[in-house]
């Protein structure tokens, strides 16, 4: 998704606690406590991937301000901690995105053995071009860097799933797949 | 760093450099310029900018010389062509994306990038592509933002977080999506503006100033700060006798502060060109009546002739003088003089929140400077909250702590922020601060001052641990907290704990600007203090001459008291709270338009200078006292200059002998006033009554929960801050606009029931 | 896809093709822990990092510094805790050995950084894997587990007095974690910057305490150097860079994968035409960027009889370099300046905008390359573009800078052709 980031709902600086701050089950917060305790106490910091990755799992797969807010409160940084680390890496969204997150590789290997056909058949199958989601928020689409399937390109990911040696015909299928909910696996 | 020299060849030439020096510095200081951004003394490494390129022998590549420190036999080249080319290619590449817009930026004249383009010259451009774009906005009602103009240098994030601590404002995003900001956009912080001051290009900008004026339209006066005692010496830049911004950019000014100010100093000059200053003085001929204009002999006139009566009638003591700590030392000696000499009453004295005379009586050691502060080991602060009350003081304390490893020991009844840097916090009842001095005076009371102080014993014997283990400066802060007993103890104290291997120095943490030369003036020495002139008004006292106004602590309970004055005659530059009970008001001029001298809480004695000419008929106070002086036939004889009122005080004031206004042009080399010293003395009296006090303290009061928000007290609008709109915006929580493409001001008004009261820091 | 060794036994790809080879049973039936067994079982730490001298391994993350000597700066006598971190941030393109040695093998992984950890003193081991790979950290994960039921992780480990706990830690999309003290920076939860250098992670690295970060690649040779021993692992390839390296081959090849040759593996014309099985639809070979997309690519002549040795040494002869040995082959369906503008992008997104040359150079490169794709260019790019390129590189603070530069440089040089057509669109 885009490294730019926009404004939305701010947030006060201090890491104390803002007026509204996102809650988890006792399963998730225990997720939570067992990637804290890979670090030393004094850097839970280290945990901040990790829990970036779980709290926009469970926030509807971005990092909105109670969100963040929780993040900054559990990790005892200031809100802008969070900000500053989250616009850095291209995995960590700011912005809402579709249920699935289609993120077809545009690097060497798979453009020479056409990813561009397969991007051009999400366009035009989902209606939207990289970068956009779909109106139903079902769908996003983007075109991302080396996965590291360059061997079995060209490929995409969805959600954390790789699909590769794609053709447009299977690109139709796992859409279809998505679309008729088959697919249960996904950005969430 | 130690003394040892080595040598280092650079271009040619050998020098001997102390061992581990930073390269680019030295080959600054041997006169080889080397261009930089990113790099800035004191903060942390950076090497982004890639501008101070140089040749190593021996090393691959070219090496950034911000990075180097130097060792025994380097050779160093920092002029070539393959050198030059780099530089010159760094230079294009920060200006590929750059709007090229210098004639409409801020910034156009004091920009390091222009500067850097322009010296060099024969910059073809060669980038043709689209800029990437990205609007204009504000960060906050004091700082305003365009990101297409920021080269990543990183200085403000650095200074946010190292200098202030807050880490307010941060980059995000990646590449050349890379952009300094907020989460949300929106800075709340303590607006100190730093980030705005070494902001080398037009990115981050004075929103209070925003195209106001081009820098070199200004006419730029060096100064010392009129707020806190911390006295930062700042630019005031001003044109055509209006006041348009205060900077301390070092190309102007290099004072002890740097290029630090804080939210007051940067931001809190508008009231000199406000509307609401006093035009002429006015007379209010019977009680009740109203203030009418006057001309300024009809008003000396007038004011003479009653207080001629009150002497008559009453006796001179019934008259009282009163300064304000915020007046420059020439003002506050002239009062003194007029009380002593031309009056004969021993009724005077100045509004300061609090006195220091029994600290400076017993003064066992020399005062820290903020330099000092800076490469002290250790740090003891009893009371006060320096990061709102000296921000200057408080960076000193960070910087020391942070890039120093000095260790910071905390004695307060208030979770301050600073105590998140403190090696010892030791958090105790409210006004039980008395206490830790008795233990620290004398270990015997340990007992009774932890349980008074609701803390545990073996923390003091810690502390005092702290304190005896330490090699290197020792610096000991306190605030009002302290009773005068007390005072003198901590004055002393270096007596007991001062070594070869280690100094012992003090650090007064007095609110105003001029507080310690209102006590060098000698009026703190009157028979009464502020509260005591009011409670006295209309007995003891009839009738009072005063320059500035009384702080709400002076009149609280005593409302009214001033009605019963048979006649009162006040210096100020807005009507306040107390010239609504004066018979006469003179208009008096700001700091910004008088010359003069201001002593900081380090003892400097530092210069304040003339800006623009005093706005409407206002006159520096000292003039008119003298005036006054002369109708009651006595004859100053300061011919109408600041510099012979400095001369006369410094003949007559001990610490000051010798001292004159061309010894104290250079604010680079700050002159200390020279205290003398107490010899130690035998203190257990004063020990006695404390551990009265102390033995009669509650063991069960509550102790203050919460750190106190941040700009809790800078951002009180006062009678000056007060003038200045954005204050009471942030007073209330600096709300965030609906547009950050508009200023605030434009969009916000402020629920007056949020406006606090007036700052426990009077002015 | 291909997985599997030629011209040697396997070492790292022994176990890849044996069914569930993921898990612990299988791996100790073919050996696995026996090496950490022996390591346990009498040699001291130092003898762990002579026999990995000994190996002359070469770090299989790019740089391809000698890691028994990388394991010799640490200080013995640092108070601090030390840190093994596996680096296995895999985002070069073209490269995905890591991923399968991961996936097929996980625990030759963990014993190796067991080892690691011995030999430095080391108590906490991370590896950092690239996010989009979670399907591995969850693999590891689980091997870990089973790792720790059998001793072999936590806490005295094989009845000994050595402990030592293995973590997973994920990235989240950035090529720069990969550079090893940007990996750090992201490992403690701040933005991936990359550090000073000085200090060397060797001496400050994650928490400012000694550390060392290798490859995935690097650290899973070790258990097969502790078996065989330092010198026949050397021998098993050249003097200077010892015994096998993984390639990951892509492009228009017909069996593209994984390939495990002895180091100094001769011709690689032979490994293209014949051990990858040629080119797609027999087309003609036209370029090869041997080593991931940050090295120099070679043009088919460079190649085609001039018998190219696969090791450090003999691609530099070539005019290229092993890097992370991602192995991109392109046939004459290929439009040069195409590929180069893809990868200058690639940089460009990856650039973390730290320092300004590459920062801003990327940008403008690319913007460069778009015009002239946008049928716009003008000859005086070429020069416009090797300039930008020279003042690019060396100046960056990392790496990264150079390797944006490198692809670019010697496109223009090898294939002018390819770069002359877009640039006078008109002329032709
Ligand atoms: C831009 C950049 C990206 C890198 N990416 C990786 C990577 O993805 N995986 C890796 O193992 N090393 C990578 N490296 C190399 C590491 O910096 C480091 O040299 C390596 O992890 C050391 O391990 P080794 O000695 O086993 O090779 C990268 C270096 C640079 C400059
Ligand atoms: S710190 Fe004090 S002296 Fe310095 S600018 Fe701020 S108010 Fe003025
Ligand atoms: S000053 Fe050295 S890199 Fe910026």
């Amino acid at each position: 998704m885009s490294q730019q980031f926009t404004p939305n709902n701010p947030l006060p600086q201090e890491a104390k606690v803002p007026e509204e701050i996102a809650v988890f089950s006792p399963e998730v917060e225990a997720e939570i406590d067992g990637h804290l305790a890979k670090y030393p106490p004094d850097r839970k910091r280290s945990a901040i991937l990790p829990l970036m990755f779980i709290v926009q799992r469970e926030r509807g797969g971005y990092l909105d301000p109670p969100g963040v807010a929780y993040l900054a409160d559990r990790l005892g940084v200031r809100i802008t901690d969070i900000w500053e680390v989250a616009t850095f890496y291209s995995m960590i969204n700011t912005e809402p995105v579709g249920r699935f997150h289609i993120q077809v590789c545009k690097t060497l290997s798979c453009k020479i053995l056409g990813a561009g056909g397969i991007t051009a058949r999400c366009t035009e199958k989902l209606g939207i071009k990289a970068g956009e989601t779909t109106a139903d928020g079902l769908f996003s689409l983007s075109e991302v860097e080396c996965l590291g399937s360059c061997g079995t390109a060209p490929m995409m990911q969805i959600g954390f799933d790789y699909y590769e040696n794609l053709t447009p015909e299977k690109v139709d299928d796992i859409i279809e797949r998505c679309r008729s909910g088959q697919m249960t696996n996904g950005v969430r | 760093m130690s003394q040892e020299l080595i040598k280092v060849t650079i271009n040619g030439q050998e020098h001997g450099v102390l061992k581990g020096a930073r390269l680019i510095d030295v080959c600054r200081e041997k006169g080889f310029d080397i261009p930089s951004f990113c790099y800035y003394s004191d903060l942390a490494l950076q090497a982004s900018c890639r501008m101070c390129l140089v040749r190593i022998e021996k090393m691959p590549k070219l090496q950034t010389s911000c990075t180097i420190t130097c060792t025994d036999g380097m050779i160093v080249t920092t002029q070539s062509e393959e050198i030059e080319k780099a530089q010159r290619a760094m230079v294009e590449f920060l200006l590929a994306n750059h709007p090229l817009d210098c004639p409409v930026c801020d910034r156009g004249g004091e920009c390091e990038l222009q500067e850097m383009a322009f010296d060099w010259g024969g910059l073809e451009e060669r980038f043709a592509e689209r800029k990437n774009y990205a609007p204009e906005k504000y960060l906050s009602p004091m700082v305003a933002n365009d990101p297409q103009r920021c080269i990543l240098c990183k200085r403000c994030t650095r200074v946010c977080d190292e200098w202030m601590g807050e880490d307010a404002i941060e980059a995000g995003g990646r590449g050349a999506n890379t952009v300094i900001g907020t989460y949300g956009g929106w800075l709340n912080c303590s607006q100190c503006g730093n980030c705005i001051e070494v902001c080398p290009t037009g990115t981050l900008l004075d929103a209070t100033y925003r195209h106001q004026a081009r820098p070199w339209e200004l006419s730029q006066t060096i100064s010392t700060c009129t707020y806190c005692s911390d006295g930062c010496q700042m630019s005031l830049g001003s044109r055509a006798g209006e006041l348009m911004r205060v900077v301390a950019r070092d190309r102007y000014v290099n004072g002890h502060n740097g290029e630090f100010l804080c939210i007051k100093g940067r931001f809190g000059h508008p009231f000199v060109n406000h509307e609401g200053r006093l035009r002429t003085p006015m007379i209010r001929y019977k009680k009740g009546g109203k203030l009418i204009p006057a001309t300024w002999d009809e008003a000396i006139r007038y004011t003479a002739s009653k207080l001629d009566a009150v002497a008559e009638a009453h006796g001179a003591s019934a008259i009282a003088v009163v300064g304000s700590p915020r007046l420059t030392n020439e003002s506050l000696y002239a009062l003194h003089k007029f009380a002593t000499e031309v009056v004969g009453t021993e009724n005077f004295t100045a509004t300061d929140a609090f006195s220091l005379q029994p600290f400076l009586d017993d003064l066992g050691g020399p005062l820290a400077t903020h330099r000092d502060i800076r490469y002290a080991r250790t740090i003891l602060l009893i009371g006060g909250e320096p990061e709102e009350l000296q921000p200057l003081t408080g960076r000193q304390i960070r910087q020391a702590v942070r890039n120093g490893g000095c260790q910071l020991l905390i004695v307060n009844s208030i979770p301050i922020r600073l105590k998140q840097h403190a090696a010892k916090f030791l958090h105790v009842r409210p006004g039980t601060e008395d206490a830790v001095v008795l233990a620290i005076a004398n270990q015997a009371h340990n007992k009774l001052a932890a349980a008074k102080m609701g803390v545990e014993e073996v923390e003091l014997i810690e502390l005092r641990r702290a304190l005896t283990n330490t090699e290197g400066d020792i610096v000991i802060m306190f605030g009002g907290e302290l009773s005068p007993e007390a005072q003198s103890i901590v004055a002393q104290l270096p007596y007991t704990f001062a070594r070869e291997s280690r100094r012992v120095l003090l650090h007064p943490l007095p609110l105003y600007n001029n507080s310690l030369g209102a006590h060098d003036m000698g009026l703190m020495r009157g028979a009464n203090d502020a509260a005591g002139l009011v409670e006295g008004a209309g007995a003891t006292v009839r009738a009072l001459y005063m320059a500035g106004s009384f702080l709400p602590e002076h009149v609280r309970g005593r409302e009214g008291a001033l009605s019963n004055l048979d006649f009162m005659v006040v210096q100020e530059l807005f009507e306040t709270e107390t010239t609504r009970f004066a018979d006469v008001v003179f208009p008096a001029a700001s700091w910004a338009e008088v010359d003069g001298t201001f002593t900081n809480n380090d003892g400097l004695v530092q210069r304040v200078r003339q800006s623009i000419p005093p706005v409407h008929q206002s006159k520096p106070d000292w003039m008119i006292t003298a005036q006054l002086a002369q109708e009651l036939g006595v004859d100053f004889g300061f011919q109408m200059s600041a510099s012979a009122v400095f001369k006369e005080l410094a003949e007559r004031v001990a610490a000051y002998e010798g001292l004159r206004y061309p010894l104290l042009k250079d604010e680079t080399r700050p002159v200390q006033a020279h205290y003398a010293l107490r010899e130690r003395r035998d203190l257990s009296q004063e020990l006695e009554s404390i551990r009265a006090r102390v033995d009669a303290m509650d063991e069960t009061a509550l102790k203050i929960m919460g750190t106190p928000e941040v700009g809790h007290e800078l951002f009180k609008p006062g009678t000056l801050t007060g003038r200045v709109p954005q204050f009471p915006l942030l007073a209330s929580g600096n709300p965030v606009p609906p547009s950050m493409a508009i200023s605030p001001l434009y969009q916000i008004t402020i629920d007056e029931r949020l406006r606090p009261t007036a700052a426990a820091t009077g002015d | 896809m291909f997985i599997g060794a030629i011209g040697c036994e396997p070492l790292q790809l022994a176990r890849v093709n044996l069914e569930n080879s993921a898990s612990i049973e299988v791996y100790r039936a073919h050996g696995g822990y026996e090496a950490l067994a022996k390591v346990l079982g009498g040699m001291s730490p130092d003898d762990v990092i002579a026999e990995v001298k000994k190996s002359a391994l070469r770090g299989r993350g790019g740089a391809g510094f000698p890691t028994g000597m990388k394991w010799s700066f640490v200080p013995k006598d640092s108070p601090k805790p030390k840190y093994v971190v596996c680096n296995a941030d895999e985002s070069e393109p073209g490269t995905f050995k890591d991923r399968y040695l991961m996936e097929r093998d996980p625990h030759m992984l963990i014993e190796g950084m067991l080892i690691a950890a011995y030999a430095l003193g080391s108590h906490t081991a991370y590896c950092y894997t690239r996010g989009e790979y979670r399907y591995l950290i969850e693999i590891m994960d689980r091997a870990i587990e089973e790792a720790r039921a059998a001793g072999l992780v936590g806490a005295n480990i094989l009845g000994t007095n050595f402990s030592c706990e293995v973590y997973t830690h994920t990235g989240a999309g950035a090529y720069i974690c990969g550079e090893e003290t940007a990996l750090l920076n992201s490992l403690e939860g701040l933005r991936g910057h990359p550090r000073m250098k000085p200090p060397f992670p060797a001496i400050a690295g994650l928490y400012q305490c000694p550390t060392v970060v290798n490859n995935v690649e690097t650290l899973t040779a070790v258990p097969d150097i502790i078996k065989m021993g330092g010198e026949a692992y050397q021998k098993l390839g050249t003097e200077k860079s010892g015994g096998t390296k993984v390639w990951s081959v892509s492009g228009h090849v017909n069996r593209p994968g994984v390939y495990e040759l002895p180091m100094g593996y001769d011709d690689m014309e032979k490994f293209i035409m014949e051990d990858c099985g040629g080119i797609r639809e027999g087309r003609k070979l036209k370029a090869v960027i041997p080593g991931g997309s940050s090295v120099y690519i070679m043009p088919a002549e460079d190649i085609i009889g001039k018998d190219v040795k696969m090791d450090y040494e003999g691609l530099v002869a070539a005019g290229s370099m092993v890097g992370s040995g991602g192995f991109i082959v392109m046939d004459e369906t290929v439009d040069i300046f195409e590929s180069t503008k893809n990868l200058i992008e690639f940089y460009k997104h990856e650039s973390c905008g730290w320092c300004t040359p590459c920062r801003e150079g990327t940008d403008w490169l690319v913007k460069i390359f778009k015009r002239i794709a946008r049928g716009e260019g003008r000859p005086e790019d070429a020069q416009l573009i090797l300039d930008l390129c020279d003042n690019i590189e060396g100046k960056s603070f990392c790496p990264l800078g150079d390797a944006a530069a490198w692809p670019i440089q010697s496109a223009i040089k090898k294939f002018p052709e390819d770069f002359k057509r877009h640039l006078a669109p008109l002329a032709t």
